[in-house]
């Protein structure tokens, strides 16, 4: 039997988190290649329908990354993300796909080793959940 | 700020779901749900919640049209009606034929039936229900003693198995498959017959019987064969409320289940499943529809389930019996008012005895005494023609040859509210007033009739059918037999001459939310929700068995015409698509028209999803685009029947039932080429 | 002044006597229309004097204010919806409205969309625990109380008993709980419903803390409702009298028996949806959604979703077209983007012809997003939706954690 590999989606924001995962490649830091990062220009720019058209398109998690509270380009971008990811956990664990298949992380420019270890940890997480049911459906 | 919230009856099927109308100022503004109403509570589908855009379509037909040079051009009513009695003074009682509608109102109906019989001295009424559920009649009178559906649409909640025979229901009657699905909730089992994994099949059925195209007559013997070897066929039914079991079981004695399951392509275990859960329910109730209906064995395919029915006694109570789907707003209705060549009003039979009933209850003389020509026939033998609220150029089958016919028409008259593809070859195109222009009752399907009112103006000079029909009458010199100056008054007249209709009036409609199911004999009766309790209609009061033989369909596939091809609908449209692609939000979904192929199928002649292909059978060909699913099975494709410009009906083939004379729109074979 | 309590009655007999409770309301929106605060009421009245049939109704003289007198509980017309829909939101027209509490809850979910302009708006609450579904209460009165539904012209709902009152001047009563246990009752999300005093809308009135059948016990909410009210004891519109004070202790203590009685039945369906593994809640709502005809009409009916054109519209294409049942999007989008405000005034669920118990789990979802953002969708206007907004407070606040 084949080792379940998480598919996980990472919106990570333009200024810091995206930057952060480049240093992290430049720095030849090791992580899993689980996730697959999507650039976006803030974090607040990820709503309810991305993440569940994430889910439905057959990810296992999804991981938002955004820059931490007061260093948004934008201002409040981040804590945008933050609601509605407090929000939506909820919801994933309510229809049964479960709330922690959603992350949210704080990751600056600088954090290379952050996002390695983000990404690590949340890849563990998956693979404890299994995959998820909704991928089944996009199937 | 006048805004008023009125009620009404949705437009589309026949369910008869009871909608609110939001009028400012004379002109509908909107739509809420009208929660008391018994049908659907304040729910809706799709084309229920989108009612009434299409009345307001910028292309409603407002004035009369008569082709001079070729093209229609608009003119009054005074010279479009003269042009039109002065035509159909040529015409004879032979050659004269006229095709009503399943849509038009009663009162509309019954004036149609009656102008083509008192002025035009013939039997030749038809309407487009004889295309659909004609072997309804054929099948269930020598069975039941009537065609109707048997229950009503509340009780079938009350049914703890259901047998959807060729009805793709939640997408045809979203409405009773809510009502399946509260029956599913509280056990009942549903098992479903059609050659489609359709969204029935995968979200309302427990046993889906897969069948090859047309292959119904035998699978149900096979069924049928089964239940008398376990012995669990109704005794006790069969002994007092039946005749002739003795024949069907000799018959049913030959069955080879083998054969049966090669013939139908239905694993005999899943046969057996769905024979077995059907025999042992306390209350079956087979509801079927076109996949049973639209073949040339049609009367035969419900002469079986009804054999079926009344084998496992699952008929004569509520919520069961055989139940015939009737799908428009008065399917029930324009037949019950005799626009059938076979029936004078209320089913009297066309022949010496009707006749001289209805002279007596016209106050005419010398009515036609002979059937007269069906439906498909009249398009190919009456030069002159009048057809109102329908076309025959999208239904018919084999259309490349129906249109050469009506190209050789004398005079084609159309009435309807949208040009259609037949008023292309009219001569003379009448607007008529829809729906709550007018007011006007209509019959739905579980005889159910309730009344629409007059909510809103027709647009232009548009008029209510009938008054048409009378004003027609007058300019051919009969106006004493058509001085109705309302629907109310016509409604009085059917309810002296139809017997079903007697106690049913337009104060009672008024006060009785969700209308009166006949037969309602007297004032006083409360309407009869569910027909046979005691006894059938047949002569003896009994249900009969009729033996019936497996027939292949008319055209399968061979090396030149490789597929099956079959028909059918889509949730989001209406019949011809004439109401729903005049509704943005429901052409919006299904804007064109797509062919079902299954992957296996796709691949090996390189069809990829959305290719254009070209769809060819021995009757015409048309375009397409691809829809690879899985939801046709390997051999089998499927096209909606909605959208004029890529017209289902040019592929299909007309194979007609011999008693029915319905056409085989169900199967034929067809071969498919990528577009280059 | 707001926060002002009395007990109130028509000064005119005809209105007293027709109308539930003495007629106060009927005798304010007379007053509101008289002296031409607004232009226009709307209202609920019962269809040709069916009880089972109510409709809004706009009316704009004083002389029909009459047919809407009374109380009508088998009926649920979507209040909020109407006043956006047809009335142009109120924005060109000051209006006094009648509304439960779920009315008056939407109507300030959607003043908060800027869909409702509350400024012209007058809204005359009505106390409520529940209303009865239109169709069904006939079956009920039928079946459990054998009497003619033509023959009901009251009901009221005391405590644990559902009483009705029949034209021959006599009462039925059965208990409330009994019946819905039979499945009967109250429409599913009245039962849950712990807000039974309008506290959110200008003016609340209501039976409870009035000691005889002719009074209405009224509560001042907000400053324009305590003008008006004044203006009307001024003009002579109404009749008032001070409550004691164990009329308000009364009425507190049948509220909070009311709200407890709520949160039982809270409880008991939030479980039906919570007392599942993670398979089986995936598997539960797959199989319910896979019941959606796409219909729109629980979208069409949520006072919360106001957008011109929806995401879920197929020509937005979002959501792929012409399939039913849709794709999973497409309940996950409705669910989400209304779940952090959800009034719970069931208009879903009526909607609604698979019986997909929607309303139940977006109002758990809002009950659980309320709790972690500490709001309450519906009681302030200038409370903005929570995953929609971020607070000044927020931006200035040192370590902000991930999760909230």
């Amino acid at each position: 039997m084949e080792e379940f590999e998480p598919k996980i989606i990472g919106f990570f924001c333009n200024w810091c988190s995206y930057t952060g995962a480049d240093l992290a490649g430049t720095s030849r830091t090791k992580y899993p290649p689980n996730v697959r990062i999507i650039r976006l220009m803030c974090s607040g720019r990820v709503d309810e329908r991305l993440i569940a058209k994430a889910f439905t398109a057959g990810a296992d998690g999804v991981l938002v990354c955004g820059c931490h509270p007061g260093d948004c380009h934008y201002q409040k971008g981040n804590l945008n993300a933050r609601r509605r990811v407090a929000g939506l956990k909820p919801f994933l664990e309510a229809i049964g796909i479960g709330g922690e298949r959603l992350r949210l992380e704080w990751i600056s420019a600088s954090e290379g080793p952050k996002v390695a270890e983000t990404v690590k940890s949340f890849t563990q997480t998956i693979k404890k959940l299994g995959p998820s049911p909704l991928k089944k459906e996009a199937e | 700020m006048s805004i008023e919230c009125l009620s009404t009856i949705c437009p589309y099927c026949s369910c008869g779901c009871g909608i609110n109308l939001i009028v400012k100022d004379g002109r509908i503004i909107g739509q809420e749900p009208w929660k008391e109403h018994p049908i659907n509570e304040g729910t809706n589908c799709p084309k229920g919640k989108n009612a009434y855009q299409f009345l307001y379509s910028e292309d409603r037909l407002k004035m009369p049209l008569v082709r001079k040079n070729g093209t229609l051009k608009e003119t009054s009513w005074e010279e479009a009606l003269d042009l039109v009695a002065s035509k159909f003074k040529e015409a004879t009682p032979e050659n004269f034929g006229f095709i009503a509608s399943c849509r038009n109102s009663n009162e509309d109906a019954y004036v149609m039936q009656k102008f083509t019989r008192v002025v035009m001295g013939t039997n030749n009424i038809e309407y487009c229900g004889r295309l659909c559920h004609s072997p309804a009649a054929a099948a269930l009178i020598p069975a039941m003693g009537s065609g109707v559906m048997q229950t009503s649409q509340p009780e079938i909640e009350l049914a703890d198995c259901f047998f959807l025979a060729g009805v793709n229901l939640r997408e045809t009657f979203p409405m009773i498959a809510r009502r399946v699905l509260r029956a599913k909730a509280r056990g009942a089992k549903v098992i479903y017959t059609d050659p489609r994994k359709t969204t029935t099949a995968r979200h309302l059925a427990d046993i889906h019987l897969q069948l090859r195209s047309g292959t119904d007559a035998a699978l149900i013997n096979a069924m049928m064969s089964i239940i008398l070897k376990e012995g669990l066929e109704n005794k006790e039914f069969i002994a007092s409320r039946t005749a002739g079991i003795d024949e069907l079981r000799a018959f049913l004695a030959k069955v080879d289940l083998k054969q049966a399951e090669e013939i139908t392509g239905v694993p005999l275990e899943k046969i057996k499943e769905a024979a077995t859960t059907y025999a042992k329910a306390e209350r079956g109730c087979i509801l079927y529809d076109q996949g049973m209906s639209q073949h040339y064995v049609g009367t035969d395919n419900v002469r079986n389930h009804a054999n079926l029915a009344l084998l496992c006694g699952h008929a004569g109570k509520p919520g069961s019996g055989i139940n015939s789907m009737r799908g428009q707003i008065n399917g029930e209705g324009s037949g019950d008012m005799g626009c059938l060549c076979v029936f004078y009003p209320g089913f009297k039979r066309v022949g010496e005895d009707s006749a001289k009933l209805f002279e007596e209850a016209w106050g005419v003389k010398n009515l036609p005494t002979k059937p007269g020509i069906t439906y498909i026939d009249m398009l190919y033998k009456c030069p002159y023609l009048y057809i109102v609220g329908g076309d025959p150029m999208m239904v018919v089958p084999d259309t490349n040859n129906v249109k050469k016919a009506l190209e050789q028409a004398n005079f084609i008259v159309v009435q309807d509210i949208f040009p259609t593809e037949i008023s292309k070859l009219a001569h003379v195109v009448l607007p008529a007033a829809t729906w709550v222009e007018r007011e006007a009752t209509h019959t739905w399907i579980d005889r159910r009739v309730q009344k629409i009112n007059k909510v809103v103006d027709p647009p232009g000079e548009a008029k209510p059918d009938w008054q048409i029909i009378c004003q027609l009458a007058e300019k051919m010199g009969r106006k004493n037999k058509f001085n109705f100056s309302s629907s109310g008054e016509i409604f009085e007249e059917i309810r002296r001459c139809i017997p079903q209709y007697k106690g049913i009036t337009y104060e009672r409609l008024s006060k009785t939310v969700g209308g009166i199911h006949w037969p309602c004999p007297s004032e006083e009766h409360p309407g009869t929700p569910t027909m046979f309790l005691e006894k059938f209609n047949t002569p003896d009061g009994l249900g009969h068995f009729q033996v019936v033989e497996y027939k292949p369909p008319a055209e399968v596939p061979d090396e030149e015409y490789p597929y099956f091809l079959t028909t059918g609908r889509s949730i989001f449209h209406y019949h011809t698509g004439a109401m729903t692609r005049r509704t943005p939000k429901l052409n919006d979904e299904v804007g064109s028209s797509f062919v079902e192929v299954n992957p296996e199928d796709a691949a090996k002649v390189g069809v990829k999803d959305k290719d254009l292909v070209t769809l060819k059978t021995r009757r015409g060909s048309i375009e397409a685009e691809a829809k690879v699913t899985d939801e046709v099975p390997p051999g089998l494709l499927f096209i909606p029947f909605h959208f004029a410009d890529s017209c289902a009906n040019v592929l299909t083939i007309s194979a007609l039932d011999p008693s029915a004379k319905c056409a085989e729109t169900k199967v034929c074979a067809v071969k498919m080429e990528v577009k280059a | 002044m707001k926060g002002d309590m009395y007990i109130a009655r028509s000064p005119d007999k005809e209105t007293a006597d027709k109308a539930e409770c003495g007629g106060a309301v009927t005798a304010l929106l007379k007053f509101a229309l008289e002296s031409k605060k607004v232009e226009a009421v709307v209202a609920v009245k019962a269809r040709d004097g069916n009880r089972y049939d109510g409709v809004a109704v706009v009316i704009t003289d004083p002389k029909d204010l009459i047919e809407t007198a009374g109380s009508l509980h088998c009926a649920s017309p979507n209040i909020a919806r109407f006043l956006k829909e047809y009335l142009d939101g109120a924005f060109n027209s000051k209006i006094a409205v009648v509304a439960k509490p779920c009315d008056a809850k939407a109507i300030i979910e959607l003043a908060k969309r800027n869909q409702i302009k509350l400024d012209n708006l007058l809204i005359i609450g009505l106390n409520c625990t529940g209303t009865l579904p239109s169709a069904k209460a006939k079956s009920l009165f039928k079946e459990q109380f054998e009497v003619e539904p033509a023959d009901v012209v009251g009901e009221d709902i005391e405590g644990n008993e559902l009483i009705i009152r029949l034209k021959d001047g006599s009462e039925k009563k059965k208990d409330l709980a009994e019946l819905e246990e039979k499945g009967y009752g109250r429409r599913e999300n009245c039962r849950r419903c712990e807000t039974n005093i309008p506290v959110m809308a200008d003016i609340a009135c209501g039976k409870w803390g009035t000691t005889d059948k002719d009074s209405t016990f009224i509560e001042l909410c907000s400053d324009k409702g305590a003008d008006f009210f004044e203006a009307a004891i001024e003009g002579g519109a109404i009749k008032v009298d001070q409550p004691s004070g164990n009329a308000v202790e009364s009425r507190k203590k049948k509220d909070q028996a009311a709200v407890e009685s709520a949160q039982k039945w809270q409880e008991k369906d939030f479980a039906t949806l919570e007392e599942m593994s993670a398979e089986e809640k995936f598997s539960y709502w797959s199989e319910q959604f896979s019941h959606c005809i796409k219909c729109y009409g629980c979208r069409d009916a949520c006072p919360i979703c106001y957008c011109e054109v929806c995401f879920l519209e197929a020509e937005r294409g979002f959501i792929p077209p012409g399939e039913v049942p849709p794709h999973m999007l497409f309940p996950m989008v409705r669910i989400t983007h209304v779940m952090d405000s959800c009034v719970n005034c069931g208009q879903c669920q009526d909607a609604c012809a698979m019986d997909i118990p929607i309303s139940r789990l977006i109002f758990m979802l809002s009950k659980k997003i309320g709790a972690i953002f500490k709001h309450e969708p519906g009681m302030d206007v200038t409370a903005l939706p929570p995953l929609r907004t971020v607070t000044d407070q927020e931006l200035g606040q040192e370590g902000v954690e991930v999760t909230f």
